[in-house]
C-alpha cells in the first residue's frame, strides 16, 4: 500500500488521541485517589481540589496500618488474610484444573462431553444466587468464618474456566512425550507430573494468576461468610474501616484505596503475560 | 488415545473438580430453590418452616422498591453497561491492531488497571471523585461553568453515576476478547479486500465484523452475566440508594436476606437472579456449543 | 432433604460434645460467654470490673467478653444462635426486641426482675416497658442515649439571637432557622439528618411522638405515622428545606457522621442529635463548662398543642436461649449493674444513663453535659417500635421522608403509601 505521509499524519494524530483520551479517563480518578492518599486532612477535603499535594506526607499511608492514637487503622491483617486466601485458592485451583485439564484432554471416559459442556454452564450461575444457601451451609459445617471456607469457594468458582484453559493447554502438548515416559518404565501418573506438568506452566501460571486475582480482589463471599479480624480480607475490612471511621475521611479513605491497589497492580505487571495469555485463550477456547 | 489408558481413570483425574463444585456450586444452587420456599429468617435460620410459594406471591406484591423496579434497573444498568463495553472495546482493539501503533502493550497495560484492581476500592474511588463538595467532578462542572450536583445522592443522576463507574470498569476484559477476534482474522483476507478497494468503513464492515461478530456475540453474553452480578461498585458508591433508584437484583437480594434478615424471600430474588443466569448460558451453550471433535 | 438431614445429624455431633465439654452447674467450672458491644469493653468499667469482682466471688465461674460492632453485634449473634453456639449474654439494641423475643433468640427475664425490685424500680418507667415484648420483660439496660436540639451559641449572636434562648416551637425553629442561614457562605439555620439510614428517622420521630401518638398503632397493628401528627411533622421538614430554605436541599446525601461534623464546623447552627457531641474532636481540649458556653442542649421545639417529647436508643442485655446456666448469667448481669461501676461507665464512655440511682449520683450530674436538660427528658422518652418488621417498615418510611424531600411527593401522600407498605407487613406477623 502506498499511502502519502501527508495523508496518514492527520490519521496518525487522531489514532494515538483517542488511545490517549481512555488511558487518561482511565487514569484520572486512580491519579486523583493516589494524590489525596499523601494530602492533609484539611487540603483532601478543601476546595478547590488541588492537583499535586501541597502538604505532602506519609502520615496517613502509615496511619491505615497503624494508629495507636485513635485506633482509626486497618492494620497488615487483612492483607495478610487476603494474601493466605488468594494464595490458597490459586494453589488449589491449579491442582484442581491440572488434574481435572489432564483428565479431560487424555482419556475418553463416559459423560465426558456432558461435563465439559456442564462446566460452562456451572461457569455462568450467579455466585450471588448461591450465596444464601452457601451461608447456612457454611453455619452449618463450620466453614463459616474460615479460610478453609473460602478457599474452597473461590477455588469451586474458578476451577471451571480453568479446568478448560488447562483441558487445552495440554491438549497442544503432544502426548508421544508421556507414552514414551512409560515406555521407559514410568507410571502414567508420574508421567504426568514430570513430563506434563512442567510443559504445560504456562498454563498453570495463567490459572494462577487469574485465581489470584480473582480471589485477592473478592468481596461479596467475604463480606456473607465471614465476621471475624481474623480471618476477613482486606476488602470486606475496608468497607468496614470506611463504614466506622472513614466515611468522610478522605484523606483516610485515599490512602486504604492506594494501598489496596498497588499490590496487585505490581503483581499484574509482572504478569501481565500471564493474565492476558489466559484470558485471550480462554475467549479462543481452544 | 494413548496406549494403556484406561478410561476410568479418567474419572480419577476429574474426581477432585466434581465433588467441588458438587459441593459448592451444584448444590448452593439448587438449594436455593428449596430455600426460596421456605419461611425463613436470620433470626430462625435452624427452624425454617416450609411456606409454598409465599415467598414469591410477596415478592410480586413488594412496592420498596417493586420486583419490576428491580428488574427495570438491572437491566438498564446491564444493557447501557454492556453497550458501551462492547462498543468501546471493539474501537479499542480495533485501533491497537492497527499495525503501525506503537507500544500495544504497554496502551493495553495500561487500560487494564481498572479490570485489576478490586471492585470494592473501584467503588470508593468513584465516591470521592462524585463527592458534592471536595469531589474532581464537580470541580471540572464548576470549571467548564456547570452548576455542582450530588452525583451519588441525587436520584436522577444516581443510577448513571454507577454506570458509568462499570463502563469504566468493564472495557479491559471486552478489549481482551475482542482483541482475540481481531488477531483470529487471517491477514490474507485484508490483503484480499484491499485488492479489491475496499475502505477502511468497508473494510470493517464486510470483513472484520463477520468474522469477529463471534467474538461479539460471546463477550455481550459473558458480560451480561457479569454485570448482573456486579454488587460491590454499587454498594461502595450508593449503596442501592437514593431511592432504591440503584438497587439492582444483587443488591436487592442481599438487602433482603441480610440487611432485613428475611432469607427466605432473599432466596426469591435468588431465583430470579439464578432464572435470568440459566437464560443466558444455555444462549451460550447453543452458539458456542464446540463441535464433537473439539471436546 | 437427605443432606439436610446429614447437616442436622453433624450439627447434633457438633453441639452434643459442646454440652459435655461445659458440664453442668455446681461447684463444677462454668464458663460464660458475654458478647457486647466493642467499645464497652474500652474502658475497665463496667465489664472487666464487674468480671473481676464475680470472679473473686465465685471463682469456678469464668467470663469470656467479645466486644463486637454493630453489625457484627446482630449477625454474629444470631448465626451463633442458629449454631447452637450462642453466647450466654448478648447486647440487644431495643429495636431488636420483638425480632428476637419472638425467635426465641433472646429468653425472658421476669422471673429474674421481679425477684430483683431494687433494679427493677430503679430503671426509669419508659425503659421498663422498652424492655418489654408482649408482656415479658427481656433484661435490664446497659445504657442510651437521647434525642436533643443541639444548638451553636456563637452563632446566635451572630444573627441577633439570644444564645440562651432556644426554639421553643415549630414557628420559633423555622424563623430562628431563616435568620441564621446564609447559603452564600454555605451556613444553615437547620439541619436535619436525612440520609438512607434508620438513624434519619429515628431523629425524626419525637416530633411525631409530639402530637401524642406513636408511629403504630400501641398494639402495633396498624401504621399510624400517616395520620395528622405525622403529616404535620413531615411537612415542617418540607418547610425548613423547601420553603424557608433554611436547610439545604442536599441533605439526604449527608451521612450520619458528616451531619454533626457539619454542625461542629459552623456549617449548621441547629442540628436535632442523639446523646452529646462533647466527645467529638471539635470539643476535645473544652471542659464541660466551656463546651456548655458555646453549645445548648434543650428539647424538641414543640408542635402547636403538643406535648414534650424524645426518643431514645441503646443495650439492652439479653440472656440467650443458648445460656446453659441462666442463673448465673443473671447473678452475674445484676452485679455488674452496681450503681458505683455504671457511673463510671456511662462517664468514662460518654453514654447516658437509664437507671434513676445513676442520674440521681453527683459524679454524674457534674460529668453529663447539658444535665438539667438531659435529666428533665428521661420520663418523656419513646422507643421506636420494636416489632419484627421495624427495619422494613423503616425503609419504607425512609423511601417517604427522601420522596417528600426531593419534591417527588406530598408529605400525605408519601406517607400513605408508607403506611400500606407497613399494614401490609404487620397483617403478615408471626408473632
Amino acid at each position: 500500500m502506498r499511502r502519502s505521509p501527508i495523508r496518514l499524519l492527520p490519521v496518525k494524530t487522531l489514532v494515538y488521541a483517542l488511545l490517549l483520551v481512555w488511558a487518561l479517563l482511565t487514569i484520572l480518578p486512580l491519579y486523583w485517589v493516589f494524590s489525596t492518599a499523601f494530602k492533609s486532612p484539611e487540603e483532601a477535603r478543601g476546595y478547590p481540589p488541588t492537583l499535586i499535594p501541597h502538604s505532602f506526607s506519609f502520615r496517613n499511608l502509615v496511619q491505615v496500618f497503624d494508629d495507636p492514637q485513635t485506633h482509626k487503622s486497618l492494620g497488615f491483617k487483612p492483607y495478610l488474610n487476603s494474601l493466605i486466601i488468594a494464595l490458597g485458592t490459586a494453589l488449589l485451583t491449579a491442582t484442581v484444573s491440572f488434574l481435572a485439564g489432564f483428565g479431560f484432554a487424555r482419556y475418553r471416559f463416559r459423560g465426558r462431553e456432558v461435563l465439559l459442556l456442564s462446566l460452562l454452564f456451572i461457569n455462568m450461575l450467579p455466585e450471588m444466587a448461591k450465596m444464601i444457601p452457601l451461608f447456612r451451609m457454611f453455619i452449618l459445617y463450620h466453614l463459616y468464618d474460615t479460610y478453609l471456607g473460602l478457599i474452597l469457594l473461590l477455588a469451586a468458582g474458578s476451577a471451571p474456566f480453568s479446568t478448560w484453559l488447562m483441558r487445552g493447554y495440554i491438549k497442544s502438548i503432544p502426548q508421544d512425550l508421556e507414552d514414551s515416559a512409560v515406555i521407559d518404565g514410568c507410571t502414567r501418573g508420574q508421567a504426568s507430573r514430570r513430563i506434563t506438568a512442567p510443559l504445560a506452566a504456562p498454563g498453570l501460571a495463567a490459572v494462577a494468576v487469574l485465581a489470584f486475582r480473582a480471589a485477592w480482589n473478592e468481596f461479596s463471599a467475604a463480606l456473607i461468610l465471614t465476621t471475624s479480624d481474623s480471618v476477613r480480607p482486606y476488602t470486606t475490612a475496608i468497607f468496614k474501616y470506611v463504614k466506622e471511621h472513614a466515611s468522610v475521611d478522605w484523606h483516610l479513605l485515599s490512602a486504604a484505596s492506594f494501598v489496596s491497589i498497588i499490590p496487585i497492580v505490581i503483581a499484574f505487571a509482572f504478569f501481565q503475560r500471564y493474565f492476558v495469555g489466559g484470558l485471550t485463550r480462554g475467549a479462543v477456547k481452544d | 488415545m494413548g496406549i494403556g489408558r484406561r478410561p476410568m481413570v479418567g474419572y480419577l483425574y476429574i474426581l477432585p473438580l466434581l465433588v467441588l463444585l458438587g459441593l459448592l456450586s451444584v448444590y448452593p444452587a439448587l438449594s436455593v430453590l428449596w430455600m426460596s420456599l421456605q419461611s425463613i429468617e436470620l433470626a430462625n435460620l435452624g427452624a425454617a418452616e416450609f411456606a409454598g410459594l409465599k415467598n414469591y406471591l410477596l415478592l410480586l406484591k413488594s412496592t420498596s422498591p417493586t420486583l419490576g423496579e428491580a428488574l427495570g434497573l438491572s437491566f438498564l444498568f446491564v444493557f447501557v453497561s454492556v453497550v458501551f463495553h462492547v462498543f468501546i472495546g471493539f474501537s479499542l482493539a480495533n485501533l491497537l491492531a492497527i499495525p503501525w501503533v506503537k507500544g500495544k502493550n504497554a496502551w493495553r497495560n495500561l487500560y487494564m488497571i481498572s479490570w485489576v484492581a478490586a471492585g470494592i476500592v473501584i467503588g470508593y474511588t468513584f465516591r470521592f471523585f462524585f463527592e458534592p463538595r471536595a469531589g474532581v467532578l464537580n470541580y471540572l462542572m464548576r470549571l467548564a461553568g456547570l452548576a455542582p450536583r450530588s452525583w451519588a445522592a441525587d436520584p436522577k443522576l444516581a443510577m448513571p453515576a454507577i454506570i458509568i463507574v462499570n463502563i469504566w470498569r468493564g472495557v479491559p476484559y471486552s478489549l481482551i476478547i475482542e482483541t482475540a477476534g481481531l488477531q483470529s482474522i487471517n491477514t490474507e483476507l485484508y490483503d484480499a479486500a484491499r485488492v479489491d478497494g475496499a475502505n477502511a468503513w468497508q473494510m470493517l464492515m464486510r470483513v472484520k465484523i463477520p468474522i469477529v461478530k463471534d467474538f461479539l456475540l460471546l463477550d455481550i453474553i459473558l458480560d451480561t452475566t457479569d454485570t448482573f452480578q456486579v454488587f460491590e461498585t454499587i454498594l461502595a458508591i450508593t449503596g442501592g440508594g437514593p431511592l432504591h433508584q440503584t438497587e439492582t437484583l444483587a443488591l436487592y437480594m442481599y438487602n433482603q436476606a441480610f440487611r432485613y434478615g428475611d432469607v427466605g424471600r432473599g432466596s426469591a430474588i435468588g431465583v430470579v437472579l439464578l432464572a435470568i443466569s440459566i437464560v443466558f448460558a444455555v444462549i451460550y451453550i447453543r452458539f458456542f456449543r464446540p463441535g464433537k471433535e473439539e471436546l | 432433604m437427605k443432606k439436610i438431614g446429614m447437616m442436622v445429624f453433624v450439627l447434633s455431633v457438633f453441639v452434643s460434645f459442646d454440652i459435655f465439654a461445659w458440664g453442668g452447674g455446681g461447684e463444677k467450672p462454668i464458663t460464660l460467654n458475654v458478647a457486647v458491644r466493642d467499645y464497652t469493653l474500652d474502658n475497665e468499667p463496667p465489664w472487666k470490673t464487674g468480671a473481676a469482682a464475680y470472679q473473686k466471688l465465685h471463682p469456678n465461674v469464668k467470663i469470656v467478653f467479645e466486644g463486637l460492632p454493630y453489625d457484627d453485634m446482630r449477625n454474629k449473634v444470631l448465626i451463633a444462635v442458629a449454631a447452637g453456639k450462642g453466647p450466654d449474654i448478648a447486647y440487644v439494641d431495643c429495636i431488636w426486641l420483638g425480632e428476637y423475643a419472638s425467635n426465641k433468640i433472646i429468653i425472658p427475664v421476669t422471673k429474674y426482675m421481679n425477684a430483683t425490685p431494687a433494679l427493677k424500680n430503679d430503671l426509669y418507667s419508659p425503659f421498663l416497658a422498652g424492655a418489654t415484648w408482649k408482656g415479658e420483660i427481656y433484661g435490664p439496660w446497659s445504657h442510651t442515649d437521647v434525642r436533643t436540639l443541639v444548638w451553636n451559641k456563637d452563632m446566635f449572636k451572630a444573627a441577633g439571637l439570644d444564645p440562651e434562648k432556644p426554639p421553643t416551637t415549630w414557628s420559633q425553629l423555622r424563623e430562628y432557622a431563616k435568620k441564621l442561614t446564609n447559603p452564600s457562605k454555605d451556613v444553615w439555620g437547620f439541619g436535619f439528618p436525612a440520609f438512607a439510614s434508620e438513624g434519619s428517622l429515628d431523629m425524626w420521630y419525637p416530633f411525631v411522638y409530639q402530637g401524642g401518638k406513636g408511629i403504630l398503632s400501641d398494639d402495633f397493628t396498624k401504621a399510624i405515622f400517616n395520620q395528622p401528627h405525622g403529616v404535620a411533622a413531615m411537612q415542617l421538614y418540607y418547610d425548613l428545606m423547601w420553603t424557608d430554605h433554611a436547610s439545604p436541599t442536599d441533605l439526604i446525601g449527608v451521612e450520619e457522621g458528616q451531619h454533626t461534623d457539619g454542625f461542629d464546623a459552623g456549617k449548621y447552627a441547629m442540628i436535632i442529635m442523639a446523646g452529646t457531641n462533647k466527645t467529638n474532636d471539635a470539643y476535645a481540649d473544652l471542659t464541660r463548662q466551656q463546651f456548655e458556653a458555646r453549645v445548648g442542649a434543650a428539647p424538641y421545639p414543640l408542635a402547636p398543642g403538643g406535648k414534650v417529647a424524645t426518643g431514645s436508643g441503646g443495650w439492652i442485655i439479653g440472656i440467650t436461649r443458648d445460656a446453659k446456666n441462666p442463673d448465673v448469667a443473671w447473678d452475674f448481669i445484676t452485679s455488674v449493674l452496681k450503681t458505683d461501676n455504671l457511673v463510671d461507665f456511662v462517664v468514662a464512655d460518654g453514654d447516658e444513663a437509664t437507671y434513676k440511682s445513676v442520674v440521681a449520683s453527683p459524679k454524674y450530674k457534674e460529668y453529663l453535659p447539658q444535665y438539667p436538660v438531659r435529666f428533665g427528658l428521661m420520663d418523656s422518652t419513646h422507643f421506636r417500635p420494636p416489632v419484627p418488621e421495624y427495619l422494613k417498615i423503616a425503609d419504607a418510611l425512609l423511601n417517604a421522608m427522601q420522596k417528600v424531600l426531593t419534591q417527588k411527593a406530598s408529605a400525605q401522600e408519601a406517607l400513605n403509601e408508607a403506611a400500606l407498605i407497613a399494614d401490609s407487613l404487620l397483617a403478615q406477623r408471626k408473632w
